[in-house]
């Protein structure tokens, strides 16, 4: 199977003054092309340090990240945007939607700087928010706020979708919707889905979970029979 | 803790705070600095006049002695009176300087000179000179000087003991010439003494007087009094309105305050709108704070210190940045006074009342508004405030509604029209900002293209002449004829100036009867006539001016009492005319109504005006001969002061909208700041998302200069109606090319705005902004 991601000695350091942060230490970790990533860890362990690089929103201090065969901690700015633009869909735990925009121009906002994007409408019956796309953002649900995020996100058709705490913000419920849709696309579309959590219990539903601690990743482990969101508890 | 959170927070709102702080300093500064003009000069004006005495009449005529003098001190009214002999004098080799000299037995209580260096005059040898006449001479004290009195052979040597100004001649002007010379033209201080082989001992040829009361009743009554005590012995009363040279600077001053008053106040408007969106802005997003506060126990009343509190930073370093540079405005517009007109020198003091005033509004403003969010705050309770402020529901835009628009619009513009509409507040304001901006640059140009359009009018359409001259009074029927006569002369007209109180259902107006040719060529009265007029046999021409003031219309019978004659005419008003002074009649109706002709202006029109000058100058009888060139750049002269004010408004008027735009940009910032980051995560480009967000100002900016544009010519308007130029009415007129200009300057600034606003993009932490709620 082709790596989608290769992260190889992976170092992120703040400089606070005279100390040195290390939020990522020197981190190595392979991906395969869609698979299901749990990243999981404890506050502050350094888990959206490593999305945000992946993301192409931040640069390592050190190391080299793979995406497709090119490694993207070399990109300058404006090839880290095109990368962003074309490679990347991000979904965060606060769904920051353009407020004055609907739903359905949300997507389009994606879709429309894309070279092959999906088309909005569909995309928005995928998350099962067709009945709502000419309502504005404040009129709707957050678990519907995040379910157009991940439309968002999905439709400008990228290799990678990165999740950073998508239920953070939702009840059990709800949030276990969010989950079950983001492995639905991920096994559908063949998407390569990469979600960071802090909570346990999500593990069990991923390809594989990545654990972090401290900066560094304390265990790899791959799940052969991931179960289905369904049946998860937590 | 509190003093700690409230410095933290000062310096994490800093950027807006400083902008309001600025804003509120521009507006402080324009209003302290433009209203010190009129406070510096009327505070000088006052302690001058006062301080020194200056008189209400002049009363001139031929063998005036003591007895005269007592004569009218005891006038009713008048405070007091003293004789005194004026005359011309020139220096003995220098035919075209000009001395007038000034001379009093005893001291000096009326028209007190003012002593710059030295002292006044002691002994009959001794005379105090003008400063600048002085200077432009090189004489110093102890100098002596050779004067020969004009038309008699009588020459006199005396020696500066002091240099002096005079309240009377503050405006150091011939009467003929428009812009003082203090070379050609000079004034002395001296003993009566010094004349006295001129005149005779205790004859005097001019008694100034002083009234208790200056009220326009009391001058009335006071030239009837005249006339009847003095009869034939006074030839003319002047009164200090109607003597340019002492009154100048009072009337300049009056002439500037609609302009010293109404800009500062349209400027301060514009700072105060700013000051109240965005003091109401941080505080409102304070809000949550104000919540964490209570719900921390912390009293309503420390609360409402606090925000005070942080009023106060604006109130107080907006007023203080405003005043202190504030003097440059005022000393720089005063110095163009101080070098037209010659009073004591003086350094320009702070108004206190301008600056309270500033106090009072800043304070309204900054302080009430935030008074007025925190009580709102207040009054919710702690759990509403910690919650975010519901954002509002997106209600369909105008534009939206017209679908058959909207549907062809491309998904960027859908965009950009949202985000318009989204906050009206800020939309009024930006295009206020901008409006405001354009008002004021548009304003400035229009002034001058008024003004040059004004006289551009006057010099090709009215004033046909080449050449104007002055006659002497008594010129006689001989001497007429001689210059009339002057080889290269091709035609001649004559004008007569009669110096008159017209008086129409009880107002009355001070002003001028000119008597004209009954066809006149070469000076019209109507910029629409083409080479020439008859004047109304039936009555006189009267200007809008004067018809506006007496509330004059055509066919109404105006009465005028000849100043210092005590003659009344009647005229009926046949025309009214713009751009005329006073009232004009032609000589055959003048002669009709029994009055005396002899005209002392005569028009000339000559196909070589310089030789004709030359020529005629060597009459005696000649007072001065003007080129209509000589004229016009003493006009342009003028002009100037007026280039210098445009200038200033173009400057701040520019530098108030920017920062209007900027500040309201820098707001549309941060509260869009996750909104960027989001564009940014989405993979924008950098100038995508300057489009998506800049192009807003850019049609604020058009939407403001569009607005500004009649707002401007309004304004303009208004000023130009409440600021005549030297008596006239001026039409308000504004080029396209100082639209255009006005416009490109407008939108230079609002470029300069967006390219400091762009560079704050990069600026943007992605994942800082998208970490936290917000
Ligand atoms: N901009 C920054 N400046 C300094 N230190 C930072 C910065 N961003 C993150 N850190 C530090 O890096 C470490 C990792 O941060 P990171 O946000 O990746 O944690 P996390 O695993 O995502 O935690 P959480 O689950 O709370 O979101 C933390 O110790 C944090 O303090
Ligand atoms: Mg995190």
């Amino acid at each position: 199977m082709n790596k989608a991601i290769r992260v190889k000695n992976l170092v992120r350091e703040y400089i606070m003054g005279d100390n040195i942060i290390k939020a990522v230490d020197d981190i190595s970790f392979d991906v395969d092309e869609g698979s299901f990533v749990i990243l999981l860890g404890a506050s502050g362990a350094g888990k959206s340090t490593v999305l945000n690089i992946l993301g192409g929103m931040d640069k390592p201090t050190s190391g080299e990240v793979f995406v497709a065969g090119q490694d993207i901690s070399k990109y300058n700015k404006t090839e880290l945007t095109k990368y962003r633009r074309d490679n990347i869909g991000f979904v965060f735990q606060f769904y920051n939607l353009m407020p004055n925009l609907t739903v359905v121009e949300n997507v389009e906002l994606a879709t429309q700087i894309c070279t092959n994007p999906l088309n909005a409408s569909e995309t928005l019956r995928l998350v099962g928010l067709e009945e709502r796309e000419n309502n504005f953002p404040s009129q709707i649900s957050g678990g519907e706020q995040q379910r157009v995020a991940i439309a968002r996100a999905l439709a400008k058709n990228p290799d990678i979708l990165l999740c950073d705490e998508p239920t953070g913000a939702l009840d059990y419920k709800t949030g276990k919707s969010i989950l079950e849709l983001l492995a639905r696309i991920c096994r559908q579309s063949k998407k390569t889905v990469i979600i960071v959590t802090h909570n346990q219990a999500i593990a069990p539903i991923g390809d594989l979970v990545l654990r972090m601690k401290s900066g560094k990743i304390v265990s790899i482990e791959k799940n052969e029979n991931p179960i289905p969101v369904e049946s998860m508890e937590w | 803790m509190l003093v700690r959170n409230f410095f933290r927070e000062i310096f994490s709102t800093l950027p807006r705070l400083m902008s309001v702080i600025i804003v509120t300093a521009i507006g402080v500064f324009m209003y302290v600095g433009m209203s010190g003009i009129t406070y510096n000069l009327t505070l000088v004006a006052d302690s001058y006049y006062g301080g020194q005495n200056v008189a209400d009449f002049w009363i001139s005529g031929k063998n005036l002695t003591k007895l005269e003098e007592k004569e009218v001190s005891r006038l009713e009214g008048v405070a007091t009176a003293q004789a005194r002999v004026v005359v011309e004098a020139q220096p003995v080799r220098d035919k075209d300087v000009t001395v007038n000299l000034y001379a009093v037995s005893g001291d000096y209580i009326i028209n007190k000179p003012y002593i710059v260096a030295g002292r006044l005059p002691e002994t009959e040898r001794e005379f105090a000179l003008f400063d600048e006449f002085a200077k432009a001479h090189n004489l110093s004290i102890g100098d002596t000087y050779e004067l020969k009195i004009k038309d008699t052979p009588q020459k006199i040597t005396l020696t500066v003991c002091g240099y002096i100004r005079s309240p009377e001649i503050i405006y150091n002007v011939s009467g003929i010439d428009m812009i003082p010379n203090s070379y050609k033209l000079g004034f002395a201080y001296m003993k009566a003494e010094s004349l006295q082989d001129l005149m005779g001992k205790n004859i005097f040829n001019q008694i100034c007087v002083k009234l208790y009361n200056n009220t326009d009743e009391a001058q009335e009554k006071f030239k009837r009094d005249v006339d009847e005590a003095l009869g034939e012995k006074a030839a003319s009363i002047l009164s200090f309105k109607d003597n340019t040279r002492a009154y100048m600077l009072r009337g300049g001053i009056k002439e500037m305050k609609t302009t010293t008053t109404s800009l500062p106040i349209l400027f301060f408007l514009i700072s105060a709108l700013i000051m109240f969106t965005t003091m109401s802005r941080i505080i409102e997003e304070a809000r949550m704070q104000i919540g964490i506060l209570k719900a921390l126990g912390y009293s309503d009343f420390s609360i409402f210190i606090y925000y005070i509190s942080y009023a106060q930073v604006v109130v107080i370093l907006g007023v203080l940045l405003g005043v202190l540079p504030s003097g440059i405005i005022t000393n720089l517009l005063i110095s163009i006074y101080k070098a037209t007109f010659s009073m004591p020198d003086f350094t320009a003091q702070f108004s206190a009342a301008a600056i309270i005033q500033v106090l009072i509004i800043t304070n309204i403003f900054c302080t009430g508004t935030s008074v007025y969010i925190c009580i709102k705050g207040l009054r919710d309770m702690p759990a509403e405030c910690i919650r975010p402020k519901i954002p509002k529901t997106g209600n369909k835009n105008i534009i939206e509604r017209m679908s058959v628009i909207w549907k062809r619009l491309t998904f960027t513009e859908k965009t950009i029209i949202r985000n318009i509409f989204r906050n009206k507040m800020r939309l009024v304001m930006c295009v206020a900002g901008v409006a405001g901006c354009m008002t004021v640059v548009t304003m400035a140009f229009g002034m001058n293209d008024s003004n040059y359009k004004f006289f551009d009018m006057l010099f090709e359409k009215i004033h046909r002449y080449d050449l104007q001259v002055f006659l002497k009074a008594d010129t006689t029927e001989a001497q007429y004829r001689r210059i009339q006569s002057t080889q290269g002369i091709t035609k001649c007209e004559y004008q007569m100036d009669v110096p008159s109180t017209f008086s129409f259902k009880g107002k009355k107006e001070g002003s001028v009867i000119a008597v004209v040719e009954d066809e006149i060529s070469l000076m019209l009265l109507d910029i629409n006539s083409d080479t020439s007029m008859k004047l109304p046999r039936d009555g006189a021409v009267v200007s809008s001016v004067l018809a506006k003031k007496l509330n004059l219309r055509e066919g109404d019978i105006l009465e005028a009492n000849i100043t210092g004659k005590n003659r009344t005419v009647t005229f009926k008003v046949a025309q009214i005319l713009k751009n005329i002074n006073g009232i004009y009649v032609g000589r055959t109706v003048w002669r009709s109504m029994g009055q005396e002709y002899n005209p002392s202006t005569i028009y000339l029109r000559s196909s070589d005006s310089g030789f004709v000058k030359n020529k005629i100058e060597e009459y005696e009888f000649i007072l001065s001969a003007k080129q209509k060139s000589e004229i016009v750049e003493s006009i342009e002269e003028q002009l100037k002061t007026m280039k210098v004010v445009m200038t200033i408004l173009i400057l701040f008027g520019g530098v108030l909208g920017c920062v209007v735009l900027y500040n309201l940009g820098i707001m549309n910032y941060f509260e869009r700041i996750r909104e960027l980051a989001t564009l940014m995560v989405l993979g924008f480009y950098d100038n995508e998302i300057k489009t998506l967000v800049l192009r807003e100002n850019t049609i604020f900016t058009i939407l403001g200069i569009v607005l500004g544009i009649p707002l401007g010519i309004r304004f303009q308007a208004y000023l130009v109606a409440n600021s005549e130029t030297a008596g006239f009415e001026v039409d308000s007129y504004i080029s396209c090319l100082s639209f255009f200009i006005a416009s490109c300057i407008t939108f230079g600034f609002s470029l300069l705005v967006n390219l400091s606003l762009g560079k704050k993009f990069k600026e943007i932490d992605m994942i800082g902004a998208l970490k936290s709620v917000e």
